[in-house]
């Protein structure tokens, strides 16, 4: 790295540029020169420069490699079905009546609206179980019908009783 | 065609579409399927996937043509939504169920081959054995600097439009960038 200034004609043609790396410019002017999209001017001031600075030169060789690996990564081919499969979901999906009802009054995506509507319905869900009509309604139901095993049991022991020889009839229920 | 021209073109086409002339909307993903799958494959390394996720990209595309504003260029809309899906797949863990190496042999039970114009058996070996290498080490950059590399080194992009995609600054971006060709840098020496 060199202490040798540069000057750069990016619209700072009057102002004295120290190394690219030593001033933190390097992610830019030195991968625009790589690529070679720095102007003529600015390219031919950091030629000179690079001459004499050591770390710019390695900095630019394995800047230039990885540009050069990076271009060796070809894409693959693209489907020859692919616009007719976009298509066929495209006409799916237009073609679905609801959407067809809904988007003209909600042109807006109804996906944000979802967490909305779920907390609503567990709102909902958990007024109804608690109002007496509800859940406790149930409860009430079950109660009812052990009210009516103890009527059940209660007229048994009364059988035993009377063919015991209990005169039932005689005695104060209340003593019973 | 100029750049200017094509971005005016993009978004006239989309205009055009969201008037109701549906027949415009095939030149847009003509234009723009190439790199848009190009970009998602090197994302997510998966050509199936990539395309999956494209199809997904334009079906977004056009279902919000009622909406479009052409406040920004086509392609950084684009190239927003794109990113957005490829980064959200990547969370996800996506990406265990549909890996594919390159190593791995095809259903057929052939190896798997890529294309190339080099006659020497040693020299196609050679040059497999580097794009693997390139694949894993963009492979091990964080999400947001494989994005910002694949869109300044492939697309082409200028750093204010990486910057409007990724949601960031201009200088985030050149520290995005940064770092990630000092990590590339420190990958690939070998291959010098």
């Amino acid at each position: 790295m060199s202490e040798q200034p540069i000057r750069a004609s990016q619209g700072r043609k009057d102002k004295a540029l120290r190394c690219p790396i030593q001033s933190g410019d390097n992610a830019e002017i030195l991968l625009a020169y790589v690529d070679r999209k720095l102007d003529p001017e600015t390219a031919a001031v950091l030629d000179r420069h690079v001459e004499g600075c050591m770390g710019c030169r390695q900095l630019l060789a394995s800047q230039r490699m990885v540009w050069e690996a990076l271009d060796s990564w070809e894409a693959e081919s693209v489907s020859t079905d692919f616009n007719r499969r976009l298509y066929r979901r495209i006409e799916n999906e237009e073609g679905r009546w609801w959407r067809r009802l809904l988007e003209p009054a909600f042109p807006w995506s109804m996906k944000p609206a979802m967490p909305v509507a779920a907390a609503c319905l567990v709102l909902v869900a958990a007024f109804l179980f608690r109002t007496p009509g509800g859940w406790e309604s149930g409860l009430a139901g079950r109660q009812e019908v052990v009210d009516v095993e103890q009527v059940e049991l209660t007229l048994e022991d009364l059988e035993m009783l009377r063919q015991l020889g209990v005169d039932l009839d005689s005695r104060n229920p209340a003593t019973l | 065609m100029t750049a200017v021209a094509a971005l005016e073109r993009d978004a006239e086409l989309m205009l055009r579409v969201r008037e109701g002339d549906e027949a415009s909307f095939t030149p847009l993903l003509d234009r723009h399927r190439g790199p848009v799958i190009h970009f998602l494959y090197r994302m997510v390394q998966n050509q199936a996937i990539a395309e999956e996720l494209a199809q997904e990209v334009f079906w977004r595309v056009y279902r919000s043509r009622a909406t479009y504003e052409p406040t920004a260029k086509f392609t950084t809309w684009l190239f927003r939504i794109a990113t957005h899906l490829a980064l959200n797949w990547i969370r996800d863990g996506k990406k265990e169920k549909g890996q594919t190496s390159l190593d791995e042999e095809t259903p057929e039970g052939t190896a798997r081959q890529v294309a190339d114009r080099s006659p020497n058996a040693e020299q196609v070996l050679l040059r497999q054995v580097h794009r693997n290498e390139v694949r894993r080490a963009v492979e091990a950059l964080p999400e947001k600097q494989r994005a910002a590399v694949l869109m300044h080194k492939y697309q082409e992009m200028e750093y204010s439009q990486i910057a409007a995609v990724l949601g960031c600054s201009e200088s985030a971006v050149k520290s995005l960038l940064f770092r990630a060709y000092e990590s590339l840098r420190a990958r690939l020496a070998h291959l010098a």
